[in-house]
């Protein structure tokens, strides 16, 4: 009866020995990734800032569409060199319920909108002055883009300029659905 | 009887210690799990000598013996496995991964509480302690510095931190410290890439302040100096002042201002498992209950 108790008592310490280790040890699924793409599956944060045309707008404004958000500014060389192909793409899918929207990061509005002008941007731009979507979107540098689905959940986030073909890779599988 | 509860209780006091008053460095300390396993080792020897002395409430007693065991086991794992106390910094808006806690901390952008995220689930940390797994979170404010720069024309420019985690924040966390002038001083610096500048950041305490006999400071607040260079760091002519937070001085082609905010800090300390601890507790007090009924004078010694 005692050696029963013995033993009883040698596999509860064990059992608890090896949960307090798994506890302490085990694997974390799903732990936060780094850079743009650390929001990827969550509701992407939306913050009111001023736009180019003189309103005040947000992403959570674009609801319901694919936006292509990227994060920039003038000073910005592959920021510049980018910026005509999202044009492209702006015009080319727009009949697909894609949107481009620039959020210049800390620049005046004469800044921007001369900038603009002169690259022919006809997408909206926002001009985060705070640098509130910068901080929040992780960026490691600019350009950053987030691809934001139509419920608002960001898909994909990245790190530095993009070519045409991969801003089409990175909505193609949000069109039709 | 009463050294064998003495000596249990001690035991288990040094771990309910690390629950109660999480942080101390001495948690981690080899004497001090030595010393609780010592006294967890001397109440089991005293046990043993009480096998034949009190054998009726022996089994009670062993019972307490091995919730006992569950607690120091509980506390020793969290002391010599967990990681030390620490503090997670970030920048308002920023998501810092912290390794040794296994997640990531999510700064909110104004206001708010820190938030961590491990795995699936979300916590909020807070003025208060919250309990995540094996660790006790806690919020503790600390002095950042908010800088604005533009051009001579006033434009808005960017600013970024290229040597930080958060590249695109006009906040700066302030963590190196220097000596200026037989002051421990806190720096930082950023960058204005649009002008080709990189400025470096001190914040003078009031106390600090007061000492630095500059017209430009305000007596009872604190001062912030900047030293504006070139893309080489190299500094420029009038490129070093001295303003009171809120004032914008003009340096090196720049309009700068700086505000002195306190922006929350999240302290990660490591502590027993408090499901362990709950049961170790409850082992101890179902033997305490075993016992009640037989006093030492009813027992056959």
């Amino acid at each position: 009866m005692k050696n029963r108790a013995n033993w009883l008592y040698w596999i509860a310490g064990a059992l608890i020995a090896g949960i307090v280790l798994w506890q302490m040890f085990r694997p974390q699924g799903g732990s936060a990734g780094s850079g743009p793409a650390a929001l990827q599956g969550q509701v992407g944060p939306s913050f009111p800032v001023a736009a180019l045309n003189g309103s005040t707008s947000a992403l959570d404004a674009y609801r319901g569409k694919i936006v292509v958000m990227n994060l920039w500014a003038s000073w910005c060389p592959p920021c510049r060199a980018e910026m005509p192909d999202l044009q492209h793409l702006y015009q080319a899918y727009a009949p697909r319920n894609v949107v481009v929207l620039g959020v210049d990061q800390g620049e005046s509005t004469q800044t921007v909108a001369a900038f603009a002008q002169s690259l022919g941007i006809h997408y909206p731009l926002l001009l985060d002055q705070q640098q509130q979507y910068g901080r929040v979107y992780a960026a490691l540098g600019l350009p950053t883009t987030i691809v934001v689905n139509p419920q608002g959940v960001v898909v994909r986030g990245f790190d530095g300029p993009l070519s045409y073909p991969q801003m089409v890779a990175a909505v193609t599988p949000l069109l039709g659905k | 009887m009463a050294v064998f509860w003495l000596l249990l209780a001690c035991a288990a006091g040094m771990v309910l210690a690390q629950d109660a008053y999480p942080g101390s460095a001495v948690y981690h300390t080899g004497w001090y799990n030595a010393l609780d396993i010592a006294l967890f080792v001397l109440a089991a020897w005293r046990l043993r000598s009480l096998r034949k002395t009190h054998a009726q409430v022996f089994p009670a007693l062993a019972g307490a013996a091995f919730g006992g065991a569950i607690i120091v086991f509980a506390g020793v794992s969290s002391g010599l496995m967990g990681p030390d106390t620490h503090t997670v910094v970030g920048a308002p808006g920023a998501t810092v991964r912290d390794a040794d806690a296994g997640g990531a901390f999510v700064f909110p952008l104004s206001g708010g509480t820190i938030a961590f995220r491990r795995g699936r689930s979300w916590v909020t940390a807070g003025s208060g302690r919250r309990y995540t797994g094996g660790f006790i979170l806690w919020e503790r404010p600390r002095t950042v510095v908010h800088v604005d720069a533009a051009d001579p024309r006033g434009g808005h420019l960017t600013i970024t931190q290229p040597t930080n985690a958060s590249f695109l924040s006009p906040v700066l966390l302030m963590q190196q410290t220097t000596v200026i002038d037989g002051m421990d001083v806190r720096f930082d610096s950023f960058s204005v890439p649009a002008a080709s500048r990189n400025v470096k950041t001190v914040l003078f305490t009031e106390q600090q302040a007061a000492q630095l006999h500059a017209d430009s400071v305000i007596v009872g607040q604190p001062a912030i100096l900047f030293a504006v260079a070139d893309s080489k760091d190299r500094v420029l002519p009038n490129g070093i002042g001295i303003a009171p937070p809120g004032v914008e001085k003009t340096l090196g082609g720049l309009r700068l201002t700086a505000s002195v905010q306190t922006y929350p800090a999240v302290v990660v300390a490591s502590a027993p498992y408090w499901p362990i601890l709950a049961l170790g507790l409850l082992v101890c007090a179902a033997a305490a209950l075993r016992l009640r009924p037989r006093t030492p004078s009813r027992s056959r010694t």
